[in-house]
């Protein structure tokens, strides 16, 4: 049922092969997730960068053409639960909102979208704080800011929008696919898990809200499907942690890791949306 | 070859120049939802504008086109708070599915009629004990000869009280197996002897109906599918119901109305951008399903999908157009109303489009069994 096509068929070629080709980096350069409760931690991974770079990430930035490739890009690291590092860079630079920035160090150039522009700076200042995902989070002090010329800074916001919509897509795929396997192989009143009425439900609704996600990474999304996104992940990502019960709330399962970043991403997208149309 | 963007733009200035024209249609002041309302002038007029079956061959009066713009013309419709209750049920489901299943006489005789907006269909499958398990169906067809006898109750039964004909769930053999296996599909007129209507008001506004039937006969050339066949008619006949794409412009229409009011509320934009958003998710999942079933694929769990994102946004929207506005979502008519009294409709018809053309639970069943792999 996955992965029926509604948008031109060249497109959908030309975005399903730098999606596996993000997918197979991702996959090589993996790295354990640093983090642990109560930590400042970043998953920033500089072999994934460079990579990345490589392959022709910062294209994506840069060339409207090439805005259908976004989304499928950003839902192959999603999928991977891959540092968001990448996504943050097609917006120019460590993602700004308020005194907080992501992957954030000392003399990084940081991006604030506001108002309908971005404005670039540089991190005078930048101090780690403990904090709930490993997105290398830092309270800033930014000087020399200046802002983007629109025709750029609106180049780089679909961009950075259509790959962190994918991102979180992939992120719920990722989830679903986690609680449905348990489901299904998990055994309890005298059969699987997924037999379970309740359970049924409770992964049909998951599932709806995945598949909207889906669809929308294939349709370049925008603005809209943002702040959906956010929403609807963190929707289903909370079934798939109820289905998977005490596995899915310990360390070594990977859920937890989908959990955190749902809860991050949407707090920091809401944040960037809500200043955008300030 | 007719384009998205064209076939949107003209059911737009069909569905302005329409709306006016029926805005003088008392009858249809209160009801809730377009999707539940109904006038005969409004399906008429469809008709004659070449606006129903468009993906129908031309031989049936349609006009060959893709079923994705037809979805996206009912998208338009919606919007434009057309009273839709007779389309959707004549042509979007029932008429679908007649495309299907329905012997070449059957096609030819009643499908160029219902592109022409003039015959309106109405759908007797839920009865007094049979709802959501619909296989529990007790209403009976009798074979004498060549013509079944039928009696039975349906109920919830929408349009009944304006249809010309009924496309009816009937028990064929109560000996079956398996109670789905007994079932088949019949189409009949309203006007037979033996037949009832009785109207049941609801929130919404508007009527549903009972509608009795007593040693109703029904000639054996009227069965849809195979004879205990039905239920493969059935589920299918489901799956053209269950992706209400005329919800996304009813939904879209309400938006920009609290939008309006709103004037730039506080904190308001984001959450508009997330129903907005929702609304597209939901589109999307629709226009999967469509293809699916155009492709005569697998479609049951996708249209599940589509109906669940749907019924489920109509709800959020409502909501969240409460919450937004305060006392004023509720006002029904009048300059003090949220788009003419929209969203307090809306509000009122919400609560039955989870349960309407399949309740949530039910297509939340079919996700997890045919979508997920889920035992049952």
């Amino acid at each position: 049922m996955r992965g029926v096509s509604i948008v031109a068929e060249s497109t959908t070629d030309e975005a399903a092969q730098f999606a596996a080709t993000v997918a197979a980096l991702a996959a090589r350069h993996e790295q354990p997730d640093p983090w642990t409760p109560g930590a400042a931690a970043s998953d920033a991974n500089g072999a994934l960068d460079e990579a990345l770079r490589e392959a022709g990430w910062d294209e994506l930035a840069r060339d409207g053409d090439l805005l259908p490739l976004a989304a499928p890009a950003g839902s192959a690291l999603g999928r991977a639960f891959a540092p968001l590092a990448p996504v943050d860079a097609l917006l120019g630079g460590a993602l700004k909102a308020g005194r907080l920035a992501r992957y954030a160090t000392p003399g990084a150039v940081t991006a604030e979208p506001r108002s309908g522009a971005i404005l670039d700076g540089i991190a005078k200042e930048a101090t780690a704080v403990p904090y709930t995902d490993a997105l290398g989070v830092a309270s800033v002090r930014v000087s020399g800011e200046r802002r983007l010329a629109a025709e750029e800074a609106d180049r780089r916001m679909a961009a950075w929008v259509a790959a962190s919509t994918g991102y979180i897509a992939g992120l719920s795929e990722e989830a679903l696919r986690l609680a449905v396997e348990h489901a299904r192989s998990r055994r309890a009143f005298g059969g699987p898990l997924s037999a379970l009425e309740p359970v049924q439900q409770m992964l049909a609704d998951a599932a709806t809200l995945v598949d909207g996600l889906t669809v929308l990474t294939a349709d370049a999304p925008g603005m809209d499907a943002l702040a959906h996104a956010g929403d609807a992940a963190e929707r289903a990502v909370t079934i798939c942690m109820q289905v998977t019960g005490a596995l899915g709330f310990t360390m070594e399962f990977p859920l937890q890791r989908a959990y955190r970043r749902s809860r991050s991403t949407r707090s920091w997208n809401d944040a960037v949306l809500a200043a955008w149309d300030l | 070859m007719v384009s998205l963007s064209e076939i949107t733009s003209e059911a737009d200035r069909f569905g302005a120049e329409l709306a006016t024209r029926l805005s003088a249609e008392d009858e249809n002041r209160f009801q809730g939802m377009p999707s539940d309302g109904d006038s005969r002038a409004g399906y008429g007029a469809m008709g004659d504008a070449g606006w129903i079956g468009l993906h129908w061959p031309e031989e049936f009066g349609g006009r060959g086109l893709d079923p994705l713009l037809t979805v996206a013309a009912e998208e338009r419709f919606g919007y434009h708070w057309l009273p839709l209750s007779s389309y959707l049920l004549s042509v979007k489901t029932i008429g679908n599915a007649m495309l299907d299943h329905a012997p070449a006489e059957l096609q030819e005789r009643l499908l160029p009629e219902i592109a022409a907006g003039r015959l309106v269909f109405c759908q007797g499958f839920s009865e007094p004990e049979a709802g959501s398990d619909l296989a529990a169906l007790r209403t009976t067809a009798r074979r004498d000869g060549d013509r079944f006898v039928v009696s039975g109750q349906k109920i919830w039964t929408s349009s009944a009280q304006v249809a010309d004909w009924i496309y009816l769930a009937v028990r064929t053999d109560p000996e079956a197996a398996r109670p789905h296996r007994g079932v088949s599909v019949l189409v009949a007129e309203m006007d037979s002897p033996g037949i009832e209507v009785r109207g049941i008001e609801v929130v919404g506004g508007g009527v549903l109906n009972e509608v009795f039937l007593e040693e109703v006969s029904v000639p054996a050339a009227q069965l849809v599918g195979e004879e205990n066949g039905g239920w493969r008619v059935l589920m299918s006949t489901l799956d053209h119901e269950r992706v209400t794409s005329e919800k996304i412009g009813i939904v879209l229409r309400v938006l920009e109305d609290i939008e309006a009011a709103l004037a730039g509320g506080d904190g308001a934009s984001l959450e508009l951008r997330r129903l907005r958003g929702e609304a597209q998710a939901a589109r999307l999942l629709g226009r999967r399903a469509v293809r699916l079933i155009s492709e005569g694929r697998p479609a049951a769990a996708a249209a599940a999908m589509a109906k669940l994102s749907m019924s489920t946004l109509a709800k959020r929207t409502a909501d969240a157009g409460t919450r937004l506005l305060g006392p004023r979502a509720l006002v029904e008519s009048g300059p003090v109303s949220i788009g003419e009294g929209r969203l307090a409709g809306v509000t009122r018809s919400t609560a039955g489009s989870s349960i309407a053309g399949g309740a949530s639970e039910i297509q939340k069943r079919v996700i997890a069994r045919q979508g997920l792999g889920c035992a049952a």
